[in-house]
């Protein structure tokens, strides 16, 4: 189990792995640093989150996936209130942000149901198999392949709303 | 239970991770071990994840460290977004502004240069443009350049520039020997110089050294064809084309 005195030394050991992923999926340093800010400050405050029924590693893909998600959901908010209420800055600060792709990629993570979004990242951009999805997300491989025609049937749908 | 494909597919990163973290069981651990062996773009994968790794906590060593990072990181982007704004409201630029460029323009060459040897940037302002400069630009007599560094660790830092005419100490300003510096990226250099009449190649050498030293013992060395640093240093050099204005 993880306590308050262990997670220096947690972070010497997954601290890297956290922020290439998070970098991965935000594809912005600082933002990346910030994640994983969040993720140890977060398992200082509330060590019990990590129940030891999975591997370190896989608990930590999942808690930095799902910071990061918060973080590109948070983001188009604070942009929505930007653009709302400065209109004539809102697209200079959406490239100020990312870049073009990754705008594109973080709007559509955004929209997606939580359970779809973190799907599509280990899928689509980490190239997970079915069974390494449900180890991570700590559900059968068959429940993986359902989320999937989902996420697929959700991207469908946008497609035909355009 | 971690499954290791078995079809000569290449292992995912987290595969890699579970590896590394020493998580995989012992039957595992043999199949990855055995894939990895025969698998040329996983173990360059795996080179890659030590190697950012070890980047990683030579920049952050400690959970503390990395607060003071974000910390730092976040003023960083205070100072960005602020200028930002007054370069939308208005068209003034402060030299002052070029350091919050950096992180907006990053290069795309960063990741090689980030977190290794420790390292100088530049900014160039032509009237009231701003822009980064890199080592081979043109620049024109009347422009200023300002200095950023970068560096894992606390070190020390002299600035030298040696063109057709000789040395000129650009940091640190009246002093015989290098100065301190703390850890930290993009880092501005509390100056800038108006760039001279004199056309030609100028070149600008970054001299790092874990201990301060006398700056006019190496100022000698870096006249010469071939440049080297101390023993124990490292030397970063920006190459300019100086010409006339049209």
């Amino acid at each position: 189990m993880i306590t308050p005195a262990s997670v220096d030394e947690l972070y010497k050991r997954y601290a890297a792995m956290a922020y290439r992923r998070a970098r991965s999926v935000l594809g912005n340093e600082a933002e990346a640093h910030e994640v994983v800010h969040d993720v140890f400050v977060s398992l200082l405050e509330k060590p019990e989150q990590y129940k030891g029924m999975s591997q370190l590693t896989t608990f930590m893909y999942s808690v930095v996936t799902h910071a990061c998600l918060n973080r590109v959901r948070n983001q188009r908010s604070r942009l929505r209130l930007v653009r709302d209420n400065l209109p004539t800055l809102g697209n200079e600060s959406d490239r100020a942000l990312t870049p073009e792709t990754r705008v594109v990629l973080q709007s559509v993570l955004g929209r997606m149901p939580e359970e779809l979004a973190r799907a599509a990242v280990y899928y689509h951009l980490d190239g997970m198999t079915h069974d390494e999805i449900a180890r991570v997300m700590q559900c059968s491989p068959r429940h993986v392949g359902d989320v999937l025609e989902r996420l697929k049937a959700w991207s469908q749908r946008q497609e035909n709303a355009r | 239970m971690t499954t290791i494909p078995t079809d000569n597919a290449c292992l995912s990163d987290l595969i890699l991770d579970e590896w590394l973290a020493d998580e995989l069981d012992a039957d595992q651990r043999a199949l990855a071990a055995q894939h990895i062996a025969t698998c040329a773009a996983c173990r360059a994968r795996m080179d890659t994840i030590e190697a950012e790794t070890a980047a990683f906590l030579s920049q952050a060593p400690t959970l503390g460290e990395h607060n003071a990072l974000v910390g730092d990181l976040n003023e960083a982007q205070r100072i960005v977004k602020r200028n930002r704004f007054r370069m939308v409201a208005s068209s003034v630029f402060a030299l002052a502004a070029m350091v919050s460029l950096a992180v907006i323009t990053q290069r795309s060459d960063e990741q090689t240069r980030l977190k290794g040897n420790a390292h100088v940037d530049f900014f160039i302002k032509r009237g009231e443009q701003i822009t980064q400069g890199a080592s081979g630009d043109v620049v024109h007599p009347g422009e200023l350049l300002r200095f950023t560094y970068s560096s894992a660790r606390d070190t020390h830092l002299a600035l030298i520039n040696v063109d057709g005419k000789g040395a000129t100490v650009y940091y640190p300003p009246d002093s015989v020997t290098a100065a301190a510096i703390a850890r930290g990226k993009q880092q501005a250099l509390d100056f800038s110089v108006e760039l001279d009449e004199q056309v030609g190649q100028e070149r600008v050498f970054a001299v790092f050294c874990p201990d301060t030293f006398e700056i006019a013992n190496v100022v000698a060395t870096l006249r010469g064809p071939q440049p080297t640093p101390p023993n124990g240093c490292h030397l970063d050099v920006i190459t300019l084309q100086k010409e006339a204005l049209p």
